[in-house]
């Protein structure tokens, strides 16, 4: 660790990793309530354990953005942060409105959960990934802005490098473009419009700007390829982020109520969002062949090309598999969108952040470059378990989605809803048996920090 | 003069093994125009090209070859059972994007990036064949 203030990232990764757990555990509830209906009520309801689910995964992952920029923004900058004690302060703020929430969640009805927090004041709840009270909205703003102000402070007194500018790019347009969360208009079809300015704008614009600057951050540390090469990929890299993702925004447009061209631009800006994550791809294997020396951190080099290839798999083709309008019409809110949700998530967000901490962790608890040898081999194990189970995760719901949308939507006599849930249970198990695999991979990756900490460190770089 | 024509042989041919296995990818997503370039440039290098370019350029076409008569067969199986518009479009499509795509793409990805460091690559299982 270069500089002490990077010390701060360290309770940001541990407490992300705590959420990440309780998203698989709450997705494995969730999972199993698809075919065991009664599992858990009135307890844990469908809807509520669908809430802390996702929510979960999205403060998990800014959390982990959060950490990772408290850790990489110093180094790159060749400064100390502006603020340590605001970044920790902030951590804390962050922590237990997350916890509130979730217990919020867990403890109310949902219509008393927002009579409490007084929504109707300034009405921003009941919307799917936006389930927040309106006061922890306003509290993740406050902690965006608080960041983004120690970061930006860091970033001006330092060095300017092309992947810091490419983060604070990417962590201003987060933290602007949630503001749409406070947009609430009666109009349904303007709330969905400006609402996915928050969730597509998010995940298919500027996070790809977050992901590109920390994955082209763990390439320069571990392979000593020129920075000059690297930057040029991710100048080209967010540029076609940009150009395909702010307009393939219209895929979200087809059925909305929303004028008809989108079908039109939404198709065709949409079918080229692929290229970006293509690019990612070949750049990541690319900057590692051209590589000047061996890291002894494995773990982190197999992440950070796990991410470029499951981030083109899940995002890239599995999202051009169903956003083309024609295709869209059949398929559109079935389980395709889940399996497509399922493996972009992991492998664009949930992998670069796990990147990050890998290389970052074994530092930030005193090693010279990376963790003994058998700590190293239980991550990898991790990766694989996790990876594998993922990509069984996926396959599985295509296939569901793939028989729901002929069930249901295609035919003489399409069938109801739940009709059809009944016939693709047998999916819906297969997916339960690969999300506990999943969970197996999750308990390793936990146990990777714990095991063989008094052996001597992997061997140095050559 | 003659290490300087050599240097020239064999950026040319890296440049080349490139464009072959870029080809190839675009053939996945468009296919045939990419093939008949990648054909037009196997006939054209197949008596020359030697090292690099010959082995890119044979595993391109050869993959090329296979990826358009998979999805010229996923057409003509639409065709047959009721046209784009009927029932079973949708599944073939679905089924020929999730199974064919990923096993083609990933093995062309690995070597667009050989071909891209200069270091040659056989395509799993396909790669063997002779053409």
């Amino acid at each position: 660790m270069q500089y002490k203030s990077q010390a701060v990232a360290k309770p940001y990764f541990i407490a992300a990793i705590a959420l990440f757990v309780a998203q698989v555990l709450f997705g494995l509830i969730m999972g199993l309530q698809y075919v065991v209906g009664d599992f858990l009520f009135p307890e844990i309801p469908f809807n509520v354990a669908r809430m802390v689910h996702t929510n979960a995964l999205i403060v998990w992952l800014l959390m982990a953005f959060m950490g990772a920029s408290y850790y990489l923004v110093p180094e790159e900058a060749e400064t100390e942060l502006y603020s340590p004690g605001l970044a920790t302060l902030m951590f804390w703020v962050f922590l237990v409105a997350a916890a509130l929430t979730v217990a919020g969640y867990l403890l109310l009805s949902y219509s008393t959960l927002a009579d409490v927090t007084m929504n109707k004041l300034l009405p921003t709840m009941g919307r799917e990934f936006l389930e927040q009270p309106t006061i922890t909205k306003i509290g993740i703003v406050i902690v965006a802005l608080a960041f983004l102000f120690n970061i930006g402070m860091t970033i001006l007194r330092g060095r300017k490098t092309v992947i810091n500018l490419v983060l604070l790019m990417g962590l201003t347009g987060l933290a602007v473009f949630f503001l749409f969360a406070f947009y609430n208009p009666d109009n349904l079809v303007l709330d969905k419009y400006f609402w996915w300015w928050v969730v597509h704008l998010w995940v298919e614009g500027v996070w790809e700007l977050i992901l590109g600057a920390i994955l082209a951050f763990v390439l320069v540390k571990t392979t000593g390829v020129d920075r000059e090469v690297i930057e040029k990929w991710l100048y080209v890299i967010i540029a076609m982020t940009l150009i395909t993702g702010i307009i393939g925004t219209g895929h979200h447009y087809y059925w909305i109520g929303a004028p008809e061209y989108w079908q039109w631009w939404g198709s065709i800006f949409s079918a080229m969002e692929p290229i970006p994550f293509f690019m990612m791809t070949v750049f990541a294997f690319n900057i590692v062949n051209k590589r000047r020396r061996d890291h002894p951190n494995k773990p982190a080099m197999l992440w950070a090309l796990g991410t470029a290839v499951m981030a083109f798999l899940g995002a890239g083709v599995w999202g051009f598999l169903h956003t083309l309008s024609p295709v869209n019409y059949y398929t559109h809110g079935s389980q395709i969108t889940a399996a497509h949700g399922h493996m972009a998530f992991y492998g664009a967000y949930v992998m670069i952040n796990i990147t990050i901490i890998s290389y970052a962790m074994p530092l930030l608890r005193g090693r010279n470059a990376a963790n003994p040898l058998k700590s190293q081999v239980w991550e990898m194990w991790s990766f694989w378990l996790m990876t594998i189970a993922m990509v069984f995760i996926t396959l599985f719901l295509t296939g569901a989605g793939i028989l729901q949308a002929y069930l249901q939507r295609m035919g003489e006599n399409p069938q109801p809803f739940m009709v059809v849930q009944e016939q693709i249970s047998l999916f819906y198990w297969l997916r339960e048996i690969a999300g506990v695999i999943f969970l197996i991979g999750l308990v390793v990756y936990i146990a990777s920090f714990f095991v063989g900490q008094n052996d001597p460190e992997a061997a140095t770089e050559s | 003069m003659a290490e300087p024509d050599r240097q020239l042989e064999v950026v040319e041919g890296k440049t080349l093994a490139v464009i072959s296995e870029g080809l190839y990818l675009l053939n996945l997503l468009f296919p045939l125009l990419p093939l008949l370039a990648l054909t037009w440039l196997w006939l054209h290098h197949r008596g020359s090209a030697t090292g690099l370019l010959f082995n890119h350029l044979r595993q391109a076409f050869i993959g090329a070859v296979i990826a358009t008569i998979l999805f010229t067969a996923a057409n003509l199986l639409i065709i047959i059972l009721g046209g784009y518009r009927s029932l079973h479009a949708l599944i073939i499509f679905e089924l020929y994007y999730i199974i064919c795509v990923p096993l083609l793409l990933i093995p062309g990805l690995l070597g667009l990036i050989k071909a891209m460091a200069g270091q040659s690559y056989r395509f799993p299982l396909i790669g063997r064949l002779d053409v």
